[in-house]
């Protein structure tokens, strides 16, 4: 995932808090996208101006946890979220 | 067969070697008669999983389990009861009874799917008979299978109360699912999958539930969802007793989303009433197509199969009315089973 993406939400995506849950529902395919630990945390950071760089170092810092780490994580997460329709191009 | 133990409700009750697990994959059986026979043994089979095969084998034609699938199990039972069957498909379409012995039907409800390896894939998984565990009843609040380094692992659990031990043969399967596997009409079931309907919501449209069984990794149990121009399609919906919010949460999402391809409606606020209008009048329906089957089995008579199905079906709409009433969904006037 290129690291100067600006990560943005589809704007059509549906979400609900369920029984405790974070549950998403991605306009492309009306499939069901449950949100966990760190996926909900980067999910509530998409804001359509931060890129995944910054949202990488802003997480590491904040966590105290290596970036590479945290970079191999979040694109996985991003990815997902690009394969379920999640995600808009700025 | 049941078992007892004193074991402390949690502490492992049974630890069961990998390599005592009988492989079923290979293996033939039959009858004889009333009597189940080994034609084959899976050629993986040692000497020691060979032997316990045969007492396991023992204890069956000792219970007489051939001659109770043959009357009671649902598969073999109406094999020659193509009326009987279409009736049952009305409710779980998946139920086939061709083309299965009752021999292979009989093993079908004893083995467990498995594997050695801890976080093997459902295709690496095999089909093994387990000696001693075989014996332990299933119950809703039953222990769950679990694992030990390589061992098969249940835990005591007394779910009635007493000292007869429980294990719960798969999650989130309901009565009717339980009859139609296992021969048994089961009160200990929390939840009901909905039969197959398709119903009209005022201002909303045609809602369909397809009523497939899908293998689901979650507890929120999210069904596949499709929209049409005018229809939303459901693969299934599932009336969880304990947490019937899960289903209106689920829900309301697919519905909004039908909501948002008909510019004529919109809001969350309505969403969430239509949503409980929709989970009643599903409610409803199901309860008046299961009481359609129901009636029809019963003029087949109380014992064997259909006995065992129409007392499912009983459970199945106890559950239903216990769905409709914690979670206060009813049919309102807006909503109706399409004809």
């Amino acid at each position: 995932v290129n690291g100067d993406r600006i990560l943005v939400r589809h704007a059509d995506v549906l979400e609900a808090e369920v029984d405790g849950q974070r549950v998403l529902m991605s306009p492309k395919d009306y499939a069901y996208f449950g949100l966990v630990d760190t996926g909900a945390i980067v999910w509530d950071r998409i804001d359509g101006e931060t890129s995944l760089d910054e949202l990488v170092v802003a997480l590491a810092a904040e966590y105290d946890t290596d970036p590479e780490r945290v970079r191999s994580d979040v694109g996985e997460f991003v990815s997902a979220l690009d394969a379920a329709g999640l995600l808009a191009e700025r | 067969m049941s078992v007892h133990a004193d074991v402390p409700e949690g502490d492992v009750l049974v630890r069961l070697p990998a390599d005592l697990l009988i492989p079923m994959d290979g293996a033939q059986w039959d009858s004889s008669g009333d009597d189940l026979v080994i034609v084959r043994h899976d050629g993986r089979a040692s000497t020691v999983q060979r032997e316990l095969a045969g007492a396991l084998v023992a204890v069956y034609n000792a219970t007489r389990k051939v001659e109770w699938a043959r009357a009671v199990l649902p598969g073999p039972a109406l094999g020659d009861r193509a009326d009987v069957v279409e009736l049952i498909r009305t409710l779980r379409p998946g139920f086939a009874t061709h083309g299965v012995s009752v021999a292979d039907a009989f093993v079908q409800t004893r083995v467990l799917r498995w594997s050695p390896s801890a976080g093997a894939s459902a295709g690496d998984q095999g089909r093994y008979l387990m000696p001693v565990i075989d014996l332990i009843n299933h119950h809703e609040r039953g222990a769950p299978w679990g694992r030990a380094d390589s061992e098969l692992a249940i835990n005591a659990a007394y779910p009635m109360g007493g000292s007869q031990c429980f294990v719960r043969y798969s999650a989130r399967q309901d009565p009717l699912d339980l009859a139609l596997s296992y021969g048994f009409a089961e009160s200990s079931c929390t939840l009901a999958r909905s039969v197959p309907v398709t119903v009209d919501v005022d201002d909303l449209g045609t809602v369909e539930v397809v009523g497939q069984r899908l293998q689901t990794k979650t507890v929120l149990d999210p069904p596949t969802v499709a929209i049409d121009d005018d229809r939303l399609r459901l693969s299934h919906v599932t009336f969880d007793t304990r947490h019937p919010n899960r289903l209106m949460g689920m829900l309301q999402l697919a519905v909004s989303a039908f909501l948002a391809k008909q510019p004529r409606t919109g809001g969350r606020g309505e969403a969430a009433d239509l949503t409980t209008a929709l989970i009643g009048v599903l409610v409803e329906s199901n309860l008046d197509r299961l009481e359609e089957v129901r009636l029809e089995l019963v003029r087949e008579g109380v014992g064997g199969a259909t006995g065992t199905v129409s007392r499912a079906i009983d459970q199945q709409q106890r559950l239903l009315r216990t769905f409709a009433d914690v979670g206060g969904y009813h049919p309102s006037q807006r909503a109706h089973e399409r004809e």
